[in-house]
């Protein structure tokens, strides 16, 4: 059992994690925030984490959780944009300033980055059998 | 090594399928709830007409275009802009300088904001233009130039270049900064937007020599943005810090590089004509001192159109017959309005640390504004005190709020609310005037025009209330009424038959106690009161005093052109005190506005009976346990107790129509709608579900949720006061879809001029100094044709608001600093804008008198006040039920918002006026202050947002379906709300195409189909590439077993 690895996904995976992690603390400090994507990004990070702990026990299982990060990410980032549509409309309107969704945007940012690189993850394995 | 590869790639794909399903199933979310921004951006709807009648449909266009076509509206609304600007420029003072020989004399235009002059306010006034289309905005070269205008070119080209635009000019003529932002300092900078004089070269210089100059001053005006007294000019140097080169004393006053251009103008030019391009009054004492000034002529800011106009008074094609609509002070922060007026912050606000209790980000609640004029406003302050002085009153000649030394009107006054000049003359005698109390006033002047140049003349009704000293405040001079002769050719006459309502010179006594017990009353006390005539406030007041006096000895005169007659002052008297007539169902209602009535001894107010009083700010208020109510917390609570009327009945099958409720002829003709209280109205407010209830309060605004229970369709509304603007409906075929096609006002997006904008009017100061309700009304039926071309069926205007002083940035949005006038303005253009169907919206009810901070600003004042300035305004066309609907204000009145405060939505506005048209918020910005529960409560109408409650502590109002569904007063206040509206719709152009035999059924757009069928894909892709992962997975894991 122990003999089994830690492949690239599963490094991957706790970097995505540990930006999901940054990614809470900034969402906290967006104009407009929706509660469900806390909850998104801390199943992120779980998954994550998880992926890799159990690498070494199932590896074949353990394969399959950069999908449900992936889907967990993409969730976030699209119900992150929710309540911030019209924030963002009245800056490119001119109505407010840019400062009013830079943390929004450093945000989305970092949770794209975060997609990537679980995206990356979901095509290599988290778990390597031994031989 | 191969098979590892071959699953991870479907592992990955499974993953990428995934991550599209995610954004899609989000995005149609976030589409859902945008649905009707989406739409409208790319011609679409959700809905359509489908008749039913086999082919025997009766006529169902209720309201009727006067035009064919676009084309035709188009026109007619550019030559109404500029004959509303015309009749809307007001002539300060002309040594003959006006009107220019366009034949004959080369015309310099002086000033860089000559060539960047500006049109309109920035946001719900702001100006744009449809140039792809051809579409054509005149600033003031291309309308001198349309009109014929020999001008110096080479002056120009000298300013129109980007470098001189880069280092000293206002970019589209504006330098305010609006922001939605929260301010907690007063705003520092302001770039006037001139050249100074050494940039200007000995060639360009001697290209204006022996031209007539026509010097423009311009200052711009904006939505979410003030002027202060303490701005700088903010252009900033390379290094960063402010470049002082063009300094002023205050922004509305001259600066440093205006002065040395008009000096260089007089030098340059055989004379000079003073342009003053701006909403704001600014500080003109020195050029009306100036002899080397021939005239001055302000234009206000006159939107698209408006120049051609201005230019066919310069050219004499239009004789001015404009009058002033806020008094133009020598020092235009002398009010007693400015003592208070800025950033005034609670002492526990959410900036202070650990005494901060004001701290919920929502509530907004930081700041106060305290109005400690009382109600002298404007002419009223500077008048009363010219009176007072003159009769040696209330220590009126102290220096207290004086420029210096002792106070006198002349130091103070350029010009006075209601003057204007003409290039003829005109000789004005007050005849008559019958007064009934309870009945109708009606005054007749003679005007004659004894000059030698045809014109229009404005007859100003001015009247003085008996005032005793100490006793109920009351303004020396107000105006009643008014009234404009036709085109009068040399030596021709016109009696003007002018009719007004006594209620507008009562007063409000706070202090009454009236028959039934109750406190508080409108008052017409008993004694003499001066009906007179006059150029102005001021020669009005003149008229009172050389009658009251029997001599004009001591009086000034705003010029040497003014007279002064007593004979123009009637007297007319009341005998006994009457506290009664008006007063029905009037009572205190807003004591709680009254900082003084919640901490006393808070403010002193400005007083008559002792003018040295009101002039200290209230620079600190610490808000008592009651204040802190109003200020972090809803005031309503849902609770299963409230109501005692029973349940509300919901989603009934009464099988009615919305149509059901408009009256028509048997050949389909619209005569009107049911009577309010016909049950027809409730049997139709019982099929609605309780949901569709929910939906139409809590996303009103832009444009109201379809009611499919009671096909009610989706009802557009949009801003603003010029006309429909721009970056809101960006041309007539933006609500049209295909869908609408057989409509006979269907635009579509390929039509000729179909995308021209239609914000072209001039803006209301423009528009109010026309003095003439004719022509507003016409204004309004144009607008209102707007309406039924673009398919609009409300438009949020007029601004309302009273220019409370002259630095409030959003002054272009409202007509002046006199309510009469402000209520005759918007009674006219909405009495326009109904004839065509398109329901009149005006705002921002009530008191937004300061923009900064304008979310949540606490604004107290006493009732008085109130009542007579701001709600006298409104009154006029609320209670004759003229306007349809009211958007309110962001500040608090008091400290509830305004949107939700009963005493004036339900106490003034439906229990004393009777008005029976919606409320509707401005866009919920801090949706915990501007809450739907304390709006509905309250007896506010839909909140105008989208998705702003999402956002807040509250929660959106779907959200509290079941407490509502608990709550029987809550939703019998939402019913009535709703019935309002119901109400008012059926009486709109958005009945049209609707009738008994017509359905609106729902369509799904193709946007809809494609979200729906990627989200599909995706979720079949998704899972048969997983299912092919995991099998391949079994597959190696069977081989390697």
């Amino acid at each position: 059992m122990s003999k089994n690895k830690l492949g690239a996904a599963a490094f991957l995976s706790l970097v995505a994690g540990g930006l999901s992690l940054v990614d809470i603390f900034l969402y906290r400090t967006v104009m407009y925030t929706y509660q469900p994507v806390f909850f998104m990004l801390a199943g992120a990070i779980v998954v994550a984490v998880l992926g890799c702990l159990l690498a070494r026990v199932v590896p074949t299982i353990a394969n399959y959780f950069p999908i449900c990060l992936v889907f967990l990410l993409a969730s976030a980032l699209v119900w992150g944009a929710m309540l911030m549509v019209n924030q963002i409309g009245y800056v490119i309107a001119g109505l407010d300033g840019i400062q009013t969704i830079l943390t929004y945007i450093f945000f989305t940012g970092f949770t794209a980055a975060a997609l990537v690189i679980a995206l990356v993850a979901a095509f290599l394995p988290t778990g390597v059998k031994a031989e | 090594m191969k098979k590892k590869k071959s699953t991870g790639l479907w592992r990955g794909l499974t993953a990428v399928f995934a991550c599209l399903l995610a954004l899609l199933i989000g995005a149609n979310s976030i589409a859902a709830a945008n649905r009707d921004f989406i739409n409208t951006r790319l011609g679409l709807s959700n809905y359509k007409i489908v008749d039913n009648s086999n082919g025997e449909e009766k006529d169902s266009i209720y309201f009727k275009s006067e035009f064919s076509s676009i084309s035709e509206l188009i026109d007619a609304k550019t030559a109404l802009a500029a004959e509303i600007s015309s009749e809307g420029s007001v002539l300060l003072k002309n040594n003959g300088a006006l009107p220019l020989d366009t034949a004959s004399e080369k015309v310099t235009l002086w000033g860089l904001n000559s060539v960047h002059t500006t049109l309109g306010g920035m946001i719900g006034s702001s100006v744009s233009v449809s140039a792809d289309a051809g579409q054509v905005q005149y600033d003031l070269v291309a309308a001198l130039r349309e009109k014929g205008f020999d001008l110096n070119e080479e002056m120009i080209s000298f300013y129109d270049t980007d470098e001189m635009l880069k280092a000293y000019g206002r970019k589209g003529g504006h330098a305010l900064t609006p922001s939605f932002g929260k301010v907690y300092e007063n705003p520092s900078v302001y770039n006037i937007g001139e050249a100074p004089a050494d940039v200007y070269t000995d060639k360009v210089l001697s290209s204006a020599d022996g031209t007539v100059a026509v010097v423009v001053l311009s200052r711009d005006s904006s939505e979410a943005a003030d002027y202060n007294p303490n701005m700088q000019n903010n252009k900033a140097n390379k290094d960063g810090t402010l470049n002082l080169t063009d300094t002023y004393e205050r922004p509305l006053a001259l600066s440093t590089n205006e002065q040395a251009m008009i000096a260089l103008a007089k030098e340059h030019s055989s004379r000079v004509i003073v342009l003053i391009n701006a909403d704001n009054p600014i500080e003109i004492e020195e050029l009306k001192n100036d002899d080397g000034i021939g005239a001055i002529l302000w234009c206000g800011l006159p939107g698209m159109n408006g120049f051609l106009g201005v230019a066919d008074v310069l050219s004499g094609a239009v004789n001015p017959s404009g009058h002033l609509v806020d008094t133009f002070a020598v020092k235009s922060d002398s009010a007693p309005a400015m003592v208070n007026f800025g950033v005034y912050l609670y002492t526990n606000n959410s900036k202070t640390g650990k005494d901060a209790t004001l701290i919920n980000e929502n509530c907004k609640g930081d700041w106060y504004l305290v109005e400690s004029e009382g109600i002298y406003d404007g002419y009223k302050y500077y008048e009363t005190r010219y009176e007072d002085l003159v009769l040696g009153r209330g220590k009126a000649d102290s220096d207290a709020g004086a420029i210096g030394g002792a106070w006198n009107w002349d130091d103070e006054v350029s010009y006075s609310f209601g003057y204007g000049l003409s290039y003829t003359s005109f000789e004005q005698t007050l005849k008559s005037v019958d007064v009934t109390v309870g009945g109708e006033g009606k005054a007749v002047v003679t005007v004659k025009n004894t000059g030698d140049v045809a014109g229009k003349s404005v007859a100003q009704l001015y009247v003085q209330a008996p005032y005793t000293e100490g006793g109920l405040e009351k303004s020396a001079i107000q105006l009643v009424a008014f009234g404009k002769t036709s085109l009068l050719a040399p030596g021709a006459s016109e009696d003007v038959t002018i009719t007004f309502d006594p209620a507008n010179f009562a007063s409000y006594d706070e202090n009454a106690v009236k028959a039934n017990g109750t406190q508080g009353a409108w008052s017409l006390e008993k004694g003499d009161y001066y009906f007179a005539i006059g150029n102005g406030a001021h020669e009005a007041l003149n008229n009172v005093l050389a009658k009251k006096l029997g001599s004009d000895d001591g009086l000034v005169k705003t010029a040497d052109t003014e007279e002064i007659n007593a004979g123009n002052a009637i007297v007319w008297n009341l005998s006994a005190t009457d506290i009664e007539t008006y007063s029905k169902n009037v009572e205190n209602r807003l004591q709680d506005m009254d900082i003084n009535k919640l901490i006393p001894g808070t403010v002193e107010y400005t007083t008559r009976a002792d003018w040295t009083k009101g002039w200290e700010p209230v620079a600190a208020i610490t808000p008592t346990d009651a204040m802190m109510v109003g200020l972090t917390n809803s005031l309503y609570t849902l609770n299963a107790n409230n109501g005692d009327n029973g349940p509300v009945t919901w989603g009934a099958s009464n099988g009615l129509k919305i149509i059901d409720a408009v009256i028509t002829e048997d050949d389909g003709t619209y005569v009107g709608v049911l009577n309010f209280d016909d049950p027809i109205w409730d049997q139709l407010l019982d099929q609605i579900t309780l949901d569709e209830a929910i939906q139409f309060i809590e996303k009103g605004g832009d444009d109201f949720e379809n009611i499919d229970s009671i096909q009610l369709p989706r009802i557009y509304s949009n801003d603003g006061p010029l006309g429909y603007t721009g970056d809101q409906v960006g041309g007539y075929f933006v609500r049209w879809t295909a869908n609408d096609s057989a409509s006979p006002y269907f635009v579509k997006e390929t039509d000729d001029k179909a995308s021209y904008r239609m914000a072209v009017m001039p803006t209301e100061p423009v528009v109010a100094a026309t003095f003439n309700k004719e022509l507003i009304t016409r204004e309004g039926e144009l607008l209102g044709e707007d309406g039924l071309w673009a398919k609009e069926s409300s438009i949020i205007a007029p601004g309302m608001n009273l220019h409370r002083t002259v630095y409030c940035a959003r002054n272009h949005e409202y007509y002046s600093e006199d309510p009469v006038l402000t209520a005759y303005m918007g009674s006219a253009i909405s009495t326009g804008l109904r004839s065509k169907g398109t329901m009149p919206q005006p705002k921002h009810f009530a008191f937004n008198h300061q923009e900064a901070n304008r979310p949540g600003l606490s604004t107290f004042m006493t009732e008085q006040a109130a009542r007579e300035n701001e709600l006298r305004g409104f009154q006029m066309p609320m209670s004759g039920n003229i306007c349809q609907g009211i958007m309110t204000a962001f500040n608090r009145a008091g400290t509830a918002y305004s949107g939700g405060y009963c005493p004036l939505l339900t106490g003034i506005a439906r229990d004393e006026w009777g008005y029976m048209g919606w409320f509707v918020t401005d866009m919920i910005n801090g949706a915990d202050y501007m809450n739907w529960r304390d709006i509905t409560a309250a007896g506010g109408g839909a909140a105008l947002t989208s998705s702003a409650y999402d956002s807040s502590e509250i929660g959106a109002m779907a959200a509290s379906r079941d407490a509502i569904a608990k709550d029987n007063y809550f939703q019998q206040e939402m019913r009535q709300a709703i019935k309002y509206y119901l109400y008012q719709m059926a009486q709109s152009n958005a009945m049209n195409g609707i009738s008994s035999t017509t359905e609106i059924v729902f369509v799904r757009t193709w946007v809809d189909n494609a979200l729906l069928a990627g989200t599909i894909a995706m979720a079949v892709l998704t899972a048969l590439c997983l299912v092919i992962s995991v099998s391949k997975e079994f597959k190696i894991r069977k081989k390697e077993d």
